[in-house]
Order: structure tokens, then sequence, then C-alpha cells
């Protein structure tokens, strides 16, 4: 099992919206049940990520976090959304 | 989603008279008209500006560049969604911390005090963003009542 921590500076507005796209993105990707998302607020990642396989967040990668990190604004914009998503897919499909 | 969560836009909470150099001169502005009317407390600007400065929150869509400030629920007396289309774009970081500038032509302010159906909107209205008509036609927008006409039909 994945752990996804998806975050962002409350854990409430666009980490909500994030996490939805990344779901459809694990789900159409064959992860379905192979994963699990946690939602925080960025002051929270650090301890979320010490035992997560990736941190998507709306914000900069906070310090100390040992796990990759992705940025989750492109799914808000649609910008650079594919890049992101290969980075999410080459995390976790390893 | 719910009615009640389309009923937060206000044709009283959209303004199109702002100036101001920066993000920080926007709340300033906004407190003046916030506060009065019972929306946010009197630790709303301090938070909003910290939050904007610790997590920005300049959006470069494919359609146009916007910001969307919030900050935490304890800061607000009751939920609303203020639109603001200033006079001139008003510089924001972008979100996501890669330092880069956002020229914002549409900075809309979510009051948002819950989970569920707020942050639904939300992404509704990101959805807006993506889309070259629907935020063409917002955009475009140049009273308060035709900013709420647009808005609801696209986020209904």
């Amino acid at each position: 099992m994945k752990k996804v921590v998806v975050a962002c500076g409350s854990g409430i507005a666009t980490s909500t919206a994030v996490e939805a796209k990344v779901k459809d993105l694990l789900d159409s990707n064959g992860l379905k049940g192979e994963y699990s998302i946690v939602k925080c607020a960025i002051g929270e990642a650090p301890t979320q990520c010490a035992d997560a396989d990736i941190l998507i967040a709306t914000t900069a990668a906070p310090a100390g976090i040992k796990c990759p990190y992705v940025n989750g604004v492109p799914f808000l914009t649609t910008i650079g959304k594919a890049a992101a998503e290969q980075q999410i897919l080459d995390v976790l499909k390893k | 989603m719910s009615a009640d969560d389309i009923k937060l836009l206000s044709s009283d909470l959209v303004f199109f008279d702002v100036e101001a150099a920066d993000a920080f001169e926007l709340f300033a502005s906004l407190e003046k008209r916030l506060k009065p009317a019972g929306y946010v407390r009197d630790t709303w600007r301090d938070a909003i500006s910290t939050r904007e400065k610790s997590y920005p929150t300049g959006l470069a869509c494919p359609t146009g560049q916007i910001a969307i400030p919030h900050t935490d629920p304890v800061n607000l007396q009751r939920p609303y969604i203020c639109i603001v289309k200033p006079k001139r774009p008003i510089p924001f970081k972008a979100m996501g911390g890669t330092g880069e500038d956002v020229q914002a032509s549409l900075v809309i302010n979510l009051g948002i005090v819950r989970d569920g159906g707020q942050v639904e909107m939300l992404q509704k209205l990101m959805g807006i963003f993506m889309d070259e008509a629907k935020a063409a036609d917002v955009f475009s927008q140049d009273t308060p009542e035709g900013m709420v006409g647009a808005f609801s039909k696209y986020l209904a």
C-alpha cells in the first residue's frame, strides 16, 4: 500500500481539489486499492511524510521531507498537468 | 454542493473599484468592506496577509491570471465569496512556491468555513478558468449583478 500525502496551506481548500484529481489519475492507471491518501496542512506534512511514498503540495516543499515532492498546482491550472501526472506515476508505479 | 453554497455569491461582495499595489494593500481595502458587514473578524487581515506570504495564491490559468486568497475559518464570522475585478491587475506570487509573479485581473476571496460543499465550489470555480468561453464571460463582466450571474451559471 502506497501512502500519498496531499497538502496545502490549510489542508482544506486546494488540497481537496488536488486530492480528487490525483485519485482519478491513480485509479485510471490501475492503482485503485493500492494506495491511501492523507490530506493535511503543509505544517503537518513533515510528520505525515515520514512514512509516505510521495508528497503532492500546492506550496513549496517543506524542509526535512524525505519522500519525493511534486508541485500540485498544475492540477488546479492544468498548465504542466501532464508532466506532474507523469512524475507521480513514475514514483508510485515503481 | 448545496444551493446554500451558491447563495454565498452576492452582488454586495463584487467590487470593481479596488486599486491596490499588491495583495497586502488589497487585504487592507477588503477589511474595510468585509469587517463592517460582519464577514470577518479582527484577526482576518493579519491572518490572510501572513498566509499569503507563506503560501501565495496566484494562479496562472490558461485563460487568464487570478488569485484565490483565503485563510483559516477561525478568522471568519460567516462564510462568503468576495470577487474583485481590480482597476489594474494586482501582483501576487504564484501558488506552489516557484516565486513567479502573477498579475491577477480577478481576485476571488473564498471565505470557506468548512470542508465539503464550499471546497467543491472551489473545484468548479477552477473549472471555469480552464474553459476559454466561460472564463472570457467571467472576465468581461462589469457589473456586480452580471458577475454574480456569470459565476452562478457556471457553478450550479
